[in-house]
């Protein structure tokens, strides 16, 4: 197997919420490079918390995320979100694109935050909105566009600084089932094609059938974990 | 750029709290630009008084400096004269119990009969000399002598200041006089009288050195009251004379002052009559009326420059002098101070209200550009450039709009546009910087908060 692109060890979140509340509870995961890693479980089970460790926004209790050997412990504020620039592409289940700017100006954010060339960021766009099925919508305001269509410029500005992981949460749970396909088959599609590692939070059992590593969560922990054969790992 | 650009397209989008925050900041730079140029000119309206008192945009002494500037001092000491007929002393000050008189050394006069010339100005619309004779002056029935000041007025340069107080242009050189409504502390109202009895010393001495008098022969002279003059007194001027500022800023007063006006050809006939011959002659200090007042720094300037051995100020520049040496705060500059900064401070107010709400209203937006990638220091840029670009923006309109009318004002009197521009840049400069400096301060905030929201903070509650 080859070395893992994305890991995390004894991996804990506890909010100070009353008696303290553990929303993740001593997580251990590795993602290989291309894999497509499906997080399963109820609502509260800790999906979400782990994303946002997964992904930089949140800081662990205790534990380490590692990710392309940077220790997230190690880094300040600044050089978490420099890291998120550059090797983390986020979706979110309420596409959260930028209200002002066009469908393509969404696309091209993320690649003027690193200081692309004009040039380069304005063909990349158009590539990205193209395999998303979104070019004829580029100059579109995202209030212009339908929640399936904005949820494809979404996986398309997740994916423009060619990320290591993009790390989806619930993105298909504001969708309708047409929409949700489409959405699935575009990250189906990312992962075969490209290569692209996905690490995704769904309730979506039709995810299933394109996951290499499917991790089911209940009470903040990892419960099983199972690979595409079925093989499961305590 | 990416950020100033999406800051823009924020201020676009909520464009009736932008145009809100944008005018707030127009009306502070509009208010302070107003101040400033109001100092930095001479408008109409502004040291009035002082001006209707002076009777002249620009007052020339002959050399001696009547307030201490920089290096006059060693010339502002006065020498003991002593001469057979002069008791000066001895009148005006009887406890010295000295016989005598005081006067600057080396003094030099104008000669009204050969001006320099420097006087041919074509700005310079009128040149009234100020003449003045030391009398004594009693209230008839009175045995109570008071020693006062004659002072001639030009009735033609001094038009408006008579029509209003009663004279006439067929007064000159009747025996007519004006009195102060406000006199000095101690003395009879005199405006209560219909004449006054003044005792005129003989002139001894008339010359370029100046007039010598000699107190112990007197001629007197008996004048009609025809009317009084007030000077409204400054909130500044009553402060200074020892008033309560919350009573004088109710009813300032009026100016006190031993000077009894009479026309200018009043004066010259009572000169004459105690022995000054070929008329009053040689003067020490000389107002100037300028045909516009914005361009009184500039008669003054050229005027200084052709008259190296005369001290030369506008009248702005003697009043804020006068509060100088005086060591009183100019309230009326203070309250315009106060005003004008009260103006901006409201207007950072309002832009840090309005930021707040952005900042508010954006919370997600601001979450998603984390989570993306943007760092703290990006977030707090983003919401200050929108800041700095209304405030900066408010500031150049409401300079633009105040100081286009100012410099409308200058051009149409014939200032040179070289000049006013200086002034024009150093007056943009300060409100456009201010400006900008409350925005920064508005801003500050407000940037701050945003930027210190997490992503997880922001994206969990959705």
């Amino acid at each position: 197997m080859s070395e893992p692109i994305l890991k995390c060890n004894e991996l804990h979140k506890r909010f100070l919420v009353g008696d303290g509340v553990d929303a993740v509870k001593d997580v251990r995961l590795t993602v290989a490079p291309g894999e497509f890693v499906l997080i399963m479980g109820p609502s509260g089970c800790g999906k979400t918390t782990l994303l946002n460790l997964l992904g930089g926004l949140d800081r662990p209790t205790r534990g380490e995320v590692i990710l392309k050997h940077r220790k997230f412990s190690r880094l300040s504020e600044n050089e978490l979100a420099r890291m998120r620039r550059t090797l983390v592409g986020f979706v979110f289940q309420f596409f959260n694109l930028l209200p002002d700017l066009t469908a393509a100006e969404n696309v091209a954010l993320p690649m003027r935050m690193i200081g692309l060339g004009h040039e380069e960021v304005a063909r990349r766009t158009l590539e990205l909105l193209d395999e998303v099925g979104m070019v004829d919508r580029a100059s579109h305001s995202p209030y212009e566009l339908s929640g399936g269509e904005q949820q494809r410029v979404a996986v398309a500005r997740a994916l423009a600084n060619r990320p290591a992981v993009v790390l989806a949460d619930e993105p298909t749970g504001n969708l309708d089932s047409q929409s949700g396909n489409r959405v699935m088959e575009l990250f189906s599609r990312f992962n075969a094609r490209h290569g692209q590692t996905f690490v995704v939070a769904s309730h979506d059992r039709g995810f299933r059938e394109y996951a290499t590593k499917v991790v089911h969560m209940l009470d903040g922990a990892v419960v099983r974990m199972e690979d595409r054969t079925g093989a499961v790992t305590p | 750029m990416l950020f100033l650009r999406m800051a823009l397209r924020n201020a676009r989008r909520n464009l009736s709290r932008s145009l809100l925050a944008l005018v707030s900041m127009a009306v502070a730079a509009a208010i302070l630009t107003g101040t400033l140029s109001m100092a930095d000119g001479y408008p109409r309206g502004a040291f009035w008084e002082h001006r209707r008192l002076a009777g002249a945009d620009v007052v020339v002494y002959a050399e001696r400096a009547a307030l201490p500037g920089p290096g006059s001092g060693e010339k502002l000491q006065w020498e003991l004269g002593m001469d057979a007929h002069s008791s000066d002393l001895l009148q005006h000050f009887p406890l010295l119990g000295r016989r005598g008189y005081l006067a600057l050394p080396q003094v030099r006069t104008f000669d009204l009969a050969q001006l320099p010339d420097g006087f041919a100005h074509q700005q310079i619309a009128a040149v009234e000399p100020f003449l003045a004779m030391p009398v004594f002056v009693r209230v008839p029935g009175s045995a109570d002598v008071l020693p006062a000041v004659l002072r001639g007025r030009d009735l033609d340069v001094d038009r408006a200041v008579w029509q209003l107080a009663g004279f006439t242009p067929s007064d000159d050189g009747a025996l007519v006089c004006l009195v102060n409504r406000n006199v000095p502390p101690g003395w009879p109202d005199f405006s209560e009288h219909p004449a006054l009895v003044v005792e005129v010393p003989r002139v001894v001495v008339h010359g370029p050195a100046g007039t010598i008098y000699d107190y112990t022969q007197r001629r007197q002279f008996i004048l009609e009251v025809r009317g009084v003059y007030a000077f409204p007194a400054s909130v500044t001027d009553a402060v200074a004379q020892g008033r309560d500022a919350a009573e004088a800023a109710e009813d300032p007063g009026y100016l006190p002052s031993q000077q009894i006006f009479v026309p200018a050809g009043t004066l010259e006939r009572i000169f004459e009559a105690v022995g000054g011959t070929g008329g009053f002659r040689y003067v020490h200090q000389l107002g100037v009326r300028v045909e516009s007042m914005v361009r009184a720094l500039e008669v003054a300037t050229y005027l200084q420059e052709r008259l190296p051995w005369a001290r030369v100020f506008t009248l702005p520049q003697l009043v804020r002098a006068a509060w100088g040496q005086a060591g009183q705060v100019p309230v009326s500059r203070d309250v315009t101070r106060t005003f004008t900064y009260l103006a901006f401070a409201l207007a950072g107010m309002l832009v840090t209200t309005n930021m707040f709400i952005l900042v508010t209203q954006r919370r997600r937006e601001i979450g998603v550009l984390k989570a993306i990638g943007a760092s703290s220091g990006e977030i707090v840029l983003m919401v200050l450039a929108e800041t700095m670009t209304l405030a900066v923006l408010g500031s150049v309109l409401g300079f633009a709009l105040v100081r286009g009318f100012y410099l409308v004002v200058y051009l149409a009197s014939q200032v040179s546009l070289a000049r006013v521009g200086l002034d024009t840049l150093r007056v943009a400069a300060y409100v456009i910087g201010l400006g900008s400096l409350t925005a920064l301060l508005a801003g500050l905030v407000p940037s701050v908060l945003a930027a210190r929201s997490t992503a997880r903070e922001v994206l969990r509650h959705e």
